[in-house]
């Protein structure tokens, strides 16, 4: 027992509600007998990771199940000890770039080279003699470890394969895309969550209501405030039900609290225009900062939030100010100047508004 | 004009002691930390000048005198000044008389009775500021001569690496009570670099200050100093690596006990800089004699702004066995005063106070210090820009400098990116009209703070992805259980206990058997949301040392202990938070747009728990809202009692004004 998230994932291709058409493309490759390397991507909450675990499940049968955890150790040229996580099965391997900084070229390139050395021989379970090795957020690799995954993907093609998975492709060099079969896994639609949500509520005691219509709504509620992240919808009817006595259409959403945080900051930037009230946001945007909520997340919400409290014509300045900020991001090292940029230049824009 | 001039010196020779200066080197690290000490040489001499002569027959007659009294042969001597003019008694070393009056003041009370008095005093300041001087006249002037034994016992860092050396130093000292009180000097330090050492080192001290028993005074000389490590480095914020200060050697959680009492020392203003050196000359007749006035005037001022005794005498000393040989007078001698951060910020965004003084000198000379440190002024700049008149200026001028600051984030290299960031904020700022008068209150960049933050919430996030695969084979991502799981499940799982429990109890009243799974979730689970409830992140006035974890609480503690599973994680020190820093903005979250009643009404509540012990407060908490209420993170999990913070830096910017606007002399 556990939540409910991961109580009803699918571990099968079959078991996918939505996508159809994807996860019958999935199911084709699986069983092809040889396997190219892939490059999953979509936004987060879409089921990017369900489906590869799915496929492999597919490839190697149940065994990629019993996963463990291992914590390896790599050293530095510059003699730094590094740890890092690594998820693995008998079959495959999973690692989280992100844990490796800058070193991530010559830990990756290590890693493969040991795997790749190392052939599969128990043939008696396993279809296939290779490993699959999933590389998560595949999109924070850095350039020069994603050169180094190039050549590195020919050589030791044999014995590996690839499974990137990331939110875009926009980080992802063209040497990869080509090498790799692109699969988009799109949010699902609300209807879709929708869908999911009603599966749930026949497996799972939830307080909806007993109408059909008054149920859809509160479900269409649900999943509308999810913004399309299947994850954040599960949790989210998951929390009301156990906050609440009876679910309805009029039941109060739960807002996360960091959204709640940044909604209050655009409240307040569009309210009082000066300077004392950059000084006050500046500690808002630390303490967002400081909860390694990532800056472009920070500026995506916050530019949505304030768009919608102003007027027609700060509407698009304020949408170009966040196109600048966001590219600074992107080129500077420390987001908190652009953010606070940001916040003094739309309060410009508001000002000049009205 | 001469002749006016040297009566007023012959007069200033009549009332004022000589002054004497020794040097004694102490190595910590690789740092030379040179003491300086200055005091009386010879008092009994009384000079009855003529009124009106020049400054090289006054020089004559002087010498004459010296030399007649003097029990040193300063011909042919070949000491140096430094030693040779140590000061012999209180009145001859060269400090304000105020802090000297401070300082006396405190060790009085340490020898005292009052069951409040400070066991320990840490002095800090810059080299060559009279600490260690200060503090062992004072041992001489207030502690009885009567025994054998010596009046001040200093610690000396052994070669030996055993860390626990310091703590059986001060245990063997603490018994030099009663009659034979001594007074325990600490100058040297242990090995403070290496970490481990340093911890002991703040553990004996604060069992030091814990103890309530008799114990002689102990006290901290600190030679402050920055030093820029590489910019790497540099990046992690303030501590010990870059900075040598009491905040990064002693840590927070020591400079903030009341039985501690610290007094900054500044370093040697200009007058007291250049009576000294006035002294020396005149002692030292037989080689000024030959120097012309007009050479030596100059030289003397300029050696009498390094602000450091031990430097400028050692400049003097040296420009004047060079000047025997070769008569020209250009040589660079002694160090460059160098700009505090504090002061680089406030002479950015406030321009400089020195009257005539261009903004474009202004920014040049902070330029010349901060360079290749361009980091943490720039972010100082961003840290305390909104402060100029009081925060009075239109908002228009904010944002272009805010602009500015994020433009010159992305430009490289560091120095022209640092110095557009600064003429840019100078530039603006000094449009503004100003109308109020300005309250200098600056903020200690909260970058670095924000950093260590980061690691310790990243640091519980990673631990919390590990544990929960652990528990149940789940990987998730980062950002997944930071953004969503962090704050989600909490509410889940303390809804969902409140909830079955309620059905356990009534199943149990009927007898009836209870389903498993309404024991989901067990302990220990996650209870809180992940890293901390979001609060505000407030700026120090004070510097904040990133390696000063002392005092640190943590969340979801019994859910990381739990012992059931075995972790491959370091220690716990490493996920923790600081507990001073925030006051909570996520008060409940239902949203509530009151403005700014909402505002202060949270302040209000805020403030009002502080008033109570946190034990008191969640206890009350458990009784008025059972844990139903818990849904709505109403409660902070725990209260902070925040610090009274010693002193802010305005008293920091009004000591470098003190050294800035002297008397002009001569």
């Amino acid at each position: 027992m556990s939540l409910w998230v991961d109580k009803y994932r699918p571990t099968n291709l079959s078991q996918l509600d939505y996508h159809s058409s994807v996860s019958a493309r999935l199911s084709a490759l699986s069983t092809s007998g040889d396997f190219p390397h892939l490059l999953v991507y979509g936004p987060s909450g879409a089921g990017k990771k369900t489906r590869v675990l799915s496929i492999l499940n597919e490839l190697f049968g149940s065994g990629v199940n019993k996963m463990k955890i291992d914590v390896r150790t790599f050293t530095t040229s510059t003699n730094k000890k590094l740890e890092f996580n690594i998820v693995s099965s008998s079959y495959h391997l999973e690692i989280t770039p992100s844990d490796l900084g800058n070193n991530d070229r010559v830990v990756i390139q290590d890693l493969l080279k040991e795997i790749a050395s190392t052939e599969q021989v128990d043939f008696s379970t396993g279809k296939h003699r290779f490993k699959v090795i999933i590389i998560n957020e595949a999109d924070s690799l850095s350039k020069d470890a994603q050169a180094a995954l190039r050549r590195t993907m020919e050589k030791y093609s044999r014995n590996i394969r690839l499974i990137l998975i990331s939110n875009t492709t926009s980080n992802i060099i063209p040497p990869i895309k080509s090498r790799t079969l692109l699969i988009r896994i799109p949010a699902p639609s609300v209807n879709d969550i929708v869908q999911v949500l009603n599966k749930l509520s026949s497996k799972q005691e939830i307080p909806l209501p007993e109408s059909e219509t008054e149920r859809v709504e509160t479900l269409r509620k649900i999943a509308e405030s999810s913004e399309r992240n299947l994850r954040r919808a599960l949790l989210l009817i998951e929390a009301l039900s156990m906050q609440n006595e009876k679910l309805t259409p009029t039941t109060p959403m739960i807002q996360l609290d960091w959204e709640s945080v940044i909604k209050k900051l655009a409240f307040n930037i569009n309210r009082e225009r000066n300077v004392s009230r950059i000084s006050q946001s500046r500690s808002t945007l630390y303490e967002l900062l400081s909860h390694c909520i990532p800056a472009r997340i920070i500026l995506k919400k916050l530019t949505f939030e304030l768009i919608q409290l102003v007027n027609f014509k700060a509407k698009s300045q304020i949408i170009e100010i966040a196109a600048i900020f966001d590219e600074r991001l992107s080129l500077g090292s420390k987001a908190i100047y652009h953010l606070e940029g940001f916040v003094a230049k739309s309060m410009v824009a508001i000002e000049d508004s009205v | 004009m001469v002749t006016e001039r040297s009566r007023r010196r012959s007069k200033r020779i009549k009332s004022e002691k000589k002054v004497v200066v020794i040097d004694n080197d102490n190595e910590i690290g690789e740092f030379e930390e040179i003491e300086e000490i200055s005091g009386d040489f010879d008092t009994g001499t009384k000079v009855k000048s003529p009124k009106r002569v020049k400054i090289s027959q006054l020089a004559t007659k002087i010498r004459s005198i010296s030399r007649s009294t003097s029990p040193i042969d300063i011909h042919q001597d070949n000491s140096l000044w430094v030693e040779k003019y140590e000061p012999k008694t209180l009145a001859d070393v060269m400090i304000h008389p105020k802090k000297l009056k401070d300082i006396k003041s405190e060790i009085e009370s340490m020898l005292g009775n009052d069951p409040h008095r400070p066991r320990l005093l840490v002095l800090s300041g810059p080299s060559g500021s009279s600490k260690s001087t200060v503090t062992k006249m004072l041992a001489n002037a207030l502690i009885d001569h009567k025994t054998q034994i010596p009046n001040f016992i200093e610690w000396v860092t052994p070669s030996s690496t055993n860390s626990d050396r310091f703590s059986d130093f001060l245990n063997s000292s603490s018994y030099r009570t009663g009659e034979k009180t001594a007074l325990i000097l600490v100058e040297d330090l242990p090995n403070i670099f290496h970490e481990d050492t340093r911890r002991k080192f703040q553990r004996a001290l604060l069992e030091w200050v814990s103890t309530d028993y008799r114990l002689p005074p102990l006290v901290i000389c600190i030679t402050e100093c920055e030093y820029s490590n590489d910019d790497q480095l540099y990046n992690q914020g303030y501590n010990i690596e870059n900075n040598f200060t009491a905040e990064t050697i002693l840590g927070k959680q020591l400079l903030n006990n009341p039985r501690l009492t610290r007094i900054r020392l500044n370093s040697i203003n200009f007058t007291l800089s250049k009576k000294c050196l006035n002294n020396i000359v005149i002692k030292e007749s037989s080689i000024f004699q030959n120097i012309p006035v007009d050479k030596l005037k100059p030289k003397l001022e300029e050696f009498s702004r390094y602000g450091d005794l031990r430097s400028s005498i050692s400049a003097l000393q040296f420009w004047s066995r060079w000047f025997q040989f070769s008569s020209s007078s250009d040589i660079n001698l002694g160090k460059e005063s160098s700009i505090q951060l504090f002061h680089a910020i406030g002479k950015c965004i406030f321009g400089s106070k020195n009257e005539g003084e261009q903004d474009n000198d202004t920014i040049n000379s902070v330029m010349k210090d901060y360079s290749t440190r361009s980091n943490i002024l720039k972010l100082g700049l961003l840290e305390n820009y909104d402060k100029y008149n009081s925060s009075d200026f239109d908002v228009k001028k904010a944002s272009e400098i805010t602009d500015y600051l994020s433009l010159n984030d992305t430009l490289k290299p560091e120095d022209i990116s640092l110095e557009l960031s600064i003429r840019k904020t100078r530039y603006t700022l000094n449009e503004v009209e100003i109308k109020k008068t300005q309250k200098l209150g600056l903020n200690f960049p909260r970058e670095f703070k924000s950093y260590k933050l980061i690691k310790s919430i990243k640091n519980d996030i990673t631990r919390y992805i590990e544990l929960e695969f652990q528990r149940n084979s789940i990987f998730r991502t980062f950002d997944d259980s930071n953004l969503l799981h962090g704050f989600l499940e909490p509410l889940i799982n303390n809804n969902r206990v409140f909830k079955n429990r309620s059905k356990i109890h009534y199943y149990q009243s009927i007898n009836k058997s209870i389903p498993q799974d309404w024991f989901y979730p067990k302990e220990p689970y996650l209870k809180e949301r992940l890293g901390g409830p979001l609060k505000e992140l407030n700026g120090d006035q004070e510097v904040v040392d990133s390696n000063d974890d002392y005092l640190k609480t943590s969340y979801n503690e019994s859910y990381y202990n739990d012992t059931k599973i075995d972790t491959n994680t370091q220690g716990q020190s490493d996920n923790e938070d600081d507990e001073d820093e925030y006051d909570s903005i996520v008060e409940s979250s239902e949203e509530d747009f009151g403005g700014d009643d909402t505002f202060e009404k949270e302040l209000m509540a805020v403030s009002q728990r502080k008033k109570w012990g946190a034990n008191e407060f969640i206890k009350s908490q458990e009784k008025n809202f059972p844990i139903k209420s818990q849904k709505l993170l109403e409660i902070p999990p725990n209260i902070r009692i925040p610090f009274i913070t010693k002193r802010d830096n305005s008293e920091f910017l009004n000591d470098i004004d003190e050294n800035e606007f002297d008397e002009p002399d001569f």
